[in-house]
């Protein structure tokens, strides 16, 4: 038997189970189209993503420029439209019923709220005409309310006796003392 | 299908359009090859499976960037000779065996052959005297014993060189004679 060995180089050779060669093409083709689906999801989800970052940072340095911009131009923003309280009013006719009052004084109170920066532009407009009256809250420019203090009592004479009157004085805490 | 030549297999595989089915042909041409290599290295025909899937998948992954130093045919093998020979110390690892223990675990898995012998207990007998060679002889057996590979190309293979490679064989021919004698 020694040295014969070679003559059963073929016949000792592995056999594999049957069909095993169909069933591994089978399987292998099956892995390759899946890995091949994978990869081509794994390349466009990463395409997706690196598009998608860079609108997003193209996005934020747009917004961050612009801010830039606009503060460089506009050192002292002020965009908030200033509420003036213009009461125009003529001193020689004071036809003003108590609804009117009310109005002016829940307007009187919202407008004290108003911020500083209002003063300034109010104040040239109340140059214009001695008739307009300005209120505000800045505290450099005293609140000017003698106007408004007249054109009261030139009211409550007109209506000093009506007793709707008398009861909205008080709800709002506001008495004149004859 | 096995007609097809190894540069008809490659040029179709450069398309992206017909990978796959030049792959297909790769496959029908060369899997039992592949097959047979790691069964002749691990004997168990399920990890001789998972070596040759092992081995498709790198070959589908690198035979793009195949260069053409050797044949396909040469490099495939050395893709499968070195896949077995990972997988067999993964197995020694993964089991805590040492090579003498891992021999005996695979020898003991062969059935054992009658008192007459047979051709057919002769080729069990064969199989199991390669199972009893060191790794790397082993590979070199089989790549000569069954494959006729030419000393030159198995040297491409191995890395080493052709009058090593015919004392490894001389050797591993002894032992498995030896090892018929004595069974």
């Amino acid at each position: 038997m020694t040295n014969n060995i070679d003559k059963y180089r073929k016949q000792s050779d592995f056999t594999a189970p049957e069909g095993y060669y169909e069933e591994l093409y089978e399987k292998m083709m099956n892995k390759i189209a899946k890995k091949e689906k994978t990869i081509l999801f794994t390349r466009r989800s990463l395409l997706y993503s690196l598009v998608g970052g860079a609108i997003a940072a193209a996005v934020a340095l747009l917004i961050v420029f612009n801010l830039s911009i606009f503060t460089t131009h506009n050192p002292q923003p002020q965009t908030q439209t200033t509420p003036l309280l213009l009461v125009e009013e003529t001193r020689e006719t004071p036809e003003v019923n108590t609804t009117t009052i009310i109005e002016r004084q829940e307007s009187a109170q919202v407008l004290l709220a108003d911020n500083k920066s209002s003063s300034s532009k109010a104040e040239d407009r109340s140059t214009q005409s001695d008739k307009t009256l300005l209120i505000s809250d800045n505290e450099e420019e005293p609140v000017r309310l003698d106007d408004l203090s007249y054109s009261v009592i030139e009211f409550y004479n007109d209506a000093a006796l009506d007793n709707l009157f008398q009861e909205t004085m008080m709800d709002l805490e506001c008495y004149v003392d004859f | 299908m096995n007609n097809i030549s190894d540069d008809q297999i490659l040029e179709l595989f450069a398309s992206e359009k017909n990978k796959e089915k030049a792959f297909g042909m790769l496959m029908r041409k060369y899997n039992m090859n592949i097959y047979q290599t790691a069964r002749r290295i691990v004997y168990v025909h399920e990890d001789a499976d998972d070596i040759t899937q092992n081995v498709l998948i790198k070959i589908w992954n690198n035979l793009s960037s195949f260069r053409g130093d050797s044949s396909l045919k040469t490099w495939i093998t050395r893709i499968s000779v070195n896949e077995s020979l990972t997988f067999v110390e993964k197995k020694k690892r993964m089991l805590q065996l040492d090579d003498e223990e891992y021999v005996t675990r695979i020898l003991n898995s062969i059935p054992d052959a009658e008192q007459s012998i047979s051709s057919e207990q002769i080729v069990e007998l064969i199989q199991k005297g390669i199972q009893s060679l060191p790794e790397k002889q082993r590979v070199v057996f089989t790549l000569r014993y069954y494959d006729e590979m030419p000393y030159e190309e198995m040297s491409k293979v191995l890395g080493t060189s052709v009058g090593a490679l015919k004392t490894s064989y001389h050797f591993a021919v002894k032992k498995i004679e030896e090892f018929i004698e004595r069974h």
